[in-house]
């Protein structure tokens, strides 16, 4: 036997280049086109909507708005140092075109504040979600499931909601301070406002990741472990400080990390609360709402994109990778519970101090919708409902419109990139994990800027890059002959060139004044549709065309469906009552919203439904429709707007994807890691391709965590703030940042009136989802709100 | 020949640390339509993998796959006409007996009828009539085997793949569900590859069976073969098991041999080592079943180490001239035991030796 042994570490340890390895390894995915597509995809939706417009957002701060290379962002930090010097150098090689001096002070500071603000946040939030963690896994206390949906609320609730109720209980007018304790007030010595208020609002906000993450280590913890250690003579204290913490250690230490960067990425909290502090996200949408200075905007972006990006990699390839405690792995069976009660007592009465306390400052919110003017008069009134009514409902219907629409995508595209991470085997997938993960991670300002940065203009180069890429797909999936590959690829981008300039005539008026945009889509559906029926009416190819015939039918209804939506508008703006005008104008906006897809994304995915269609297509004229078909996708990715979406409500449906597909790619990665691989492989062998798999198997038995993405997404969609702030329209308004722009002058009932409204919304919908979960599919499952 | 492999060759890329992993290496196997064929070996032989690769799971790096008559290099999995039993079963979960059965049937888009037909004739089969609404979290061990199984069976496949389907079974359920495959298999006709780490399990089931180790194919061949004439020391040790004596040739012509081992000579007569010439140095494979244990006589002479009751024989371990051997008594008016350090004389049944080329 050892010399098999010997065999088996040889064979191991052999190392080569294994390139041809790893293009056989693609050239393995391509030979399933579904896959590829989805993997393609994938990477497409991630280069266009997550990686550029962080880079762009990366770059802009080292550019002045006439477009001249500055660093004036970053030499302000040095102003005043010894680094003087250096600035002066600088700026003698035009390297600094701005003024710097005088700036320093303030800008460190900003950046202490917020680092402090960092620190302590995530310190006592981490100390809090432990205490959590420890009572509600090992002491046992009672009203266990209680506690839990406590810590969870904040989870659920725009990211300024505690601000809220805290600046009601204990601000100037605070219910607590000036109507029980009667305290009189000097500013910034002992109010709320400032840095203390601050830390204490976040960590009420932030720690229940710190909660989430904790349980789960300590559930999964091993209790065999600490037996062992009790059986080796340990006593209670020496083992926990030997056992048990050092096994705990790399969950404390990433969940310290998390909430360093969730505390630095906020932004609803210190606009609400901080009073003369500034930290950084203020900082920047300062920069941007009031000075309208992008670059300054950018360059802070980029101050805050790095530490927040060093802590993600660290969580993410060192600690992750040093963690003794097997995160994929069920609870495991043996449970362990502290055996003095003392300590028993101890957690008890903290986790309920703080749950009394977390409820209290909810039902603050609720309370102060229903008086009058909280602080003066707590006459109970409807007044600040009716206000809402009046002035709210459009964006409270916009806001839920968007969060559900984006809502089941996000949950499915999250659910298939975490097949393609699980299952499937090709380079690039660390790039695809990496990427699917960052939107979420980066502080929300910097996907907000980057979106104004990248899709208020047109981008041609863009275009360019996604018709190279779709094309290639393209002509490598239909056919397997080059010469065939190039006719096609020539041919294709040829007419489709030529036709995209159909809408308005081309550059040089190469086709006169054009038939206009909305004719276009008529040309392009219309052509999609007869090839589907002509490629149904072959023989043997029955129903191949249905594809194609759907999607000529979607681009026809782009304008079709005015004929629903404008007569709808019209009868809206006849009706006497207030929120039946609303309801009715803003449904008419959104019938138009499903087909309305920006032309450029449609052109994307033309380049893969067409391959779908044609692929296994071999009958007449087969090259000819292979043309046509490439012409169809590149018309529609050339025509039109070209990238800019600002001021449609794409631009936010996209961001709050990029926002909340990170957490349906890990529940959906967490859920596949349980399930076995043969499963689907047994799928395969008995005669299904991989989308036949995916919906038949893989999908029904992720279905709990398709669930819970689900939850998780909406919820992410309703209260997300930073990222949208920037991205609001007249026409698309959402609800976080209409309190943040107006409660100032509108007063603080009023954003507490919206919180309110934001926190049922998001409960209706979480109540669905069970009800739909337990009553309809039978599914005895747990969905927790764990987005962490 | 019906389905084989030529010179298939199975290189991992490098990932995440590890190096590249070379996990088949140059094997050539072929199998006959109707054949039931064990692929045999330790763990991290590659006999999974090549199983993976026959199934479609894994593309060959180089080589080719040929069933009936076609490379199937290219083809995925789900054209390939094979249906397999995972060593998990891979039942699906959230599919009663009947559905998770009828799965690739709905795949082909069978009639209903059809269906029915098929799926109580392969109940009947896995005898599981009555089973058909089961959850799979309903069944015992057991009965998910004879799904997984039937699952397979129902669409009549080119090649039969089992991916050690026995291993999750206790002993006497996997000698029971042992005889039952090979009835079945007896019975339809169907090919099969079949890979087990259990050499009992493919010597029962198998018309021919690979021995595989570090990736290369070692033997391919009858299990009686196999276990008769094995080709190398890891085959000798892998299959059964096996002292190995050095030795010597003194004569030999047309598979009549003398061989000298601790200085005694030693007859063999076989065809089968007509190719050993005289003064040739060999390894000596001796069985432990085939050395006898004597008080009283035999041709050398030897020390009991130590002695095992197992019941059904005496496992002794002898020390003869310094060198260990194992030596086995199965024959029941032989069951007192000899004490350890007890000398004794040792012979060994001469015509059943087997011999190695160094």
């Amino acid at each position: 036997m050892q010399e098999t042994e010997a065999e088996i570490t040889k064979m191991t340890t052999k190392k080569k280049g294994g390139l041809k390895n790893r293009i056989s390894e693609i050239a393995l995915i391509a030979r399933d086109p579904i896959l590829m597509t989805a993997l393609i995809f994938s990477f497409i939706f991630l280069i266009v909507f997550v990686f550029y417009p962080i880079i762009r957002t990366s770059m802009r701060g080292f550019v002045t708005k006439d477009g001249v290379f500055d660093l004036t962002e970053f030499a302000r930090y040095f102003d005043g140092t010894i680094f003087d010097g250096v600035n002066e150098g600088l700026k003698k090689i035009n390297w600094v075109v701005q003024e710097t001096v005088g700036y320093g002070r303030t800008y460190r500071y900003v950046l202490g504040d917020t680092l402090k603000m960092g620190c302590l946040t995530s310190f006592f939030g981490t100390l809090i979600g432990f205490i959590f963690a420890y009572a509600t896994v090992r002491c046992n206390v009672p009203g266990k499931r209680f506690v839990h949906l406590i810590a969870l609320i904040p989870t659920v609730s725009p990211p300024f909601a505690v601000a809220i109720a805290m600046i009601q209980l204990f601000g100037r007018t605070g219910l607590i301070t000036k109507n029980l304790l009667k305290i009189n007030f000097t500013a910034e010595t002992n109010d709320i406002y400032g840095m203390d208020g601050l830390v204490i609002v976040q960590v009420l906000t932030f720690f229940t990741v710190s909660y989430l993450m904790l349980k789960s280590m300590m559930e999964r913890l091993d209790a065999s472990m600490e037996e062992a250690a009790e059986t080796l003579g340990a006593s209670r204290w020496y083992l926990f400080r030997t056992v048990t913490l050092p096994l705990l250690v790399p969950g404390i230490a990433s969940s310290f990390l998390l909430l360093f960067v969730e505390s630095m990425a906020d932004l609803g909290n210190p606009q609400f609360i901080a009073g003369r502090v500034t930290v950084l996200s203020s900082q920047i949408y300062m920069a941007v709402i009031g000075e309208y200075n992008y670059q300054k905007a950018a360059a802070l972006s980029l101050v805050l994109l790095l530490p927040t990006l060093v802590v993600y990699l660290v969580q993410r390839y060192y600690i992750n990778k040093r963690s003794y405690v097997s995160v994929t792995g069920k609870p495991t069976v043996g449970k362990i519970y502290e055996k003095s009660k003392t300590i028993r007592v101890i957690f008890a009465v903290l986790v309920y101090l703080i749950c009394a306390f977390i409820v209290i400052v909810y039902l603050t919110i609720i309370a102060c919708s229903l008086v009058r003017r909280w602080g003066v008069d707590f006459t109970p009134s409807l007044d600040n409902w009716r206000t809402l009514i009046d002035r709210g409902l459009e964006s409270i219907l916009d806001t839920t419109f968007l969060s559900l629409f984006a809502t089941p995508i996000s949950a499915v595209f999250g659910m298939v990139i975490a097949f393609l991470i699980v299952r499937k085997k090709f380079s690039g997938k660390e790039i695809l994990d990496f990427g699917s993960n960052l939107g979420g991670a980066v502080p929300g300002t910097i996907v907000g800027m980057g979106f104004i940065l990248a899709f208020n203009f047109e981008n041609v180069g863009m275009i360019y890059a996604l018709a190279v890429i779709g094309s290639f797909f393209f002509i490598t999936c239909v056919s397997k002959d080059w010469k065939e590959r190039i006719l096609i690829l020539v041919c294709g981008v040829g007419i489709g060139l030529l036709c995209s300039c159909l809408d308005d005539g081309g550059p040089i008026h190469l086709l006169g004044e054009g038939i206009g945009l909305a004719n276009l889509y008529y040309v392009v559906g219309a052509v999609l549709i007869l090839l589907g029926l002509f490629i149904n009416m072959q023989k043997g190819y029955k129903g191949a065309g249905k594809l194609s015939i759907w999607t000529g039918i979607y681009l026809v209804l782009n304008n079709l469906i005015l004929y629903v939506s404008k007569p709808l508008r019209i009868s809206g703006k006849r009706q006497q009552i207030r929120w039946l005008k609303v309801t009715l104008q803003q449904l008419a906006d959104y019938i138009e919203v499903p087909f309305s897809l920006p032309t450029f994304f449609i052109g994307v995915c033309l380049f893969f439904i067409t391959a779908l269609v044609i692929y296994q297509y071999h009958g007449k004229f087969k090259t000819l429709l292979r043309v046509l078909f490439l012409a169809c996708a590149i018309t529609m990715l050339f025509t039109g707007n070209k990238l800019i979406m600002s001021g449609t409500a794409y631009v936010i449906l996209f961001a709050f994807l990029v926002r909340s597909i990170p957490a349906s790619v890990r529940s959906g990665v967490a859920a596949l890691q349980q399930i076995d691989g043969s499963i689907e492989e047994a799928s395969s062998i008995l005669g299904g391709d991989s989308a036949y798999t995916f919906r038949k198997v893989t999908l029904p038995l992720i279905t709990p965590a398709l669930l819970s993405g689900l939850i998780f997404a909406f919820t992410r969609h309703m209260t997300s703030l930073s990222a949208i702030i920037f991205l609001v329209s007249a026409k698309w308004r959402i609800v976080t940042a209409i309190i943040m722009s107006g409660w100032e002058q509108e007063g603080i009932s009023y954003a507490a009136v919206f919180s309110t409204v934001i926190i049922v919304v998001v409960l209706i919908f979480i109540g669905l989802i069970n009800l739909i979960t337990k009553k309809i599919l039978k599914i005895d499952t747990n969905i927790d709100i764990n987005s962490f | 020949m019906y389905l084989s492999l030529n010179h298939v060759t199975k290189t991992f890329p490098a990932r995440g640390g590890a190096g590249e992993v070379n996990a088949v290496h140059d094997v050539n196997i072929e199998i006959q339509k109707g054949e039931l064929v064990t692929l045999l070996g330790p763990s991290g032989c590659g006999k999974t993998t090549t199983l993976r690769l026959v199934a479609g799971f894994e593309f060959p790096t180089s080589g080719d796959i040929i069933l009936d008559g076609k490379v199937i290099n290219n083809v995925p999995t789900h054209k390939r006409d094979m249906s397999m039993v995972f060593q998990s079963y891979a039942i699906f979960p959230h599919l009663n007996v009947y559905e998770n059965i009828a799965y690739g049937l709905h795949v082909q888009k069978v009639g209903k009828d059809e269906i029915k037909t098929r799926i109580d004739r392969v109940l009947d089969m896995v005898h599981l009539e009555g089973y058909e609404t089961r959850a799979p979290n309903q069944l015992s061990g057991g009965q998910q085997q004879r799904v997984a199984l039937a699952r397979a069976l129902v669409m009549n496949p080119k090649v039969l793949l089992m991916d050690e389907p026995l291993s999750n079974l206790d002993t006497k359920l996997r000698e029971k569900m042992r005889f039952e495959i090979r009835q079945l298999q007896r019975e339809l006709g169907f090919t099969s590859l079949y890979v087990t780490h259990d050499q009992l399990e493919a010597m029962v089931l198998s018309d021919k069976v690979v021995i595989m180790n570090g990736g290369k194919l070692e033997q391919f061949g009858k299990p009686r073969e196999i276990y008769r004439y094995p080709g190398s020391r890891f085959v000798a040790d892998f299959i059964g098991r096996a002292n190995f004596l050095e030795a010597k040739v003194i004569e030999a012509k047309n598979g009549d041999m003398k061989i000298s081992v601790f200085d005694k000579i030693i007859s063999l007569n076989d065809p089968y080592y007509s190719n050993f010439s005289a003064g040739e140095k060999i390894d000596l494979v001796v069985r432990p079943e085939m050395v006898n244990v004597r008080r009283d006589a035999g041709k050398f002479d030897g020390k009991v180490v130590t002695a095992s009751y197992l019941g059904e024989s005496i496992e002794y371990v002898i020390d003869l001239y310094g060198t260990h051997i194992t030596a086995r008594e199965t024959d029941p008016a032989r069951m007192d035991i000899i004490q350890e350090g007890t000398p004794v004389k040792v012979d060994f049944v001469e015509n059943c030796l087997h011999v190695l080329k160094i």
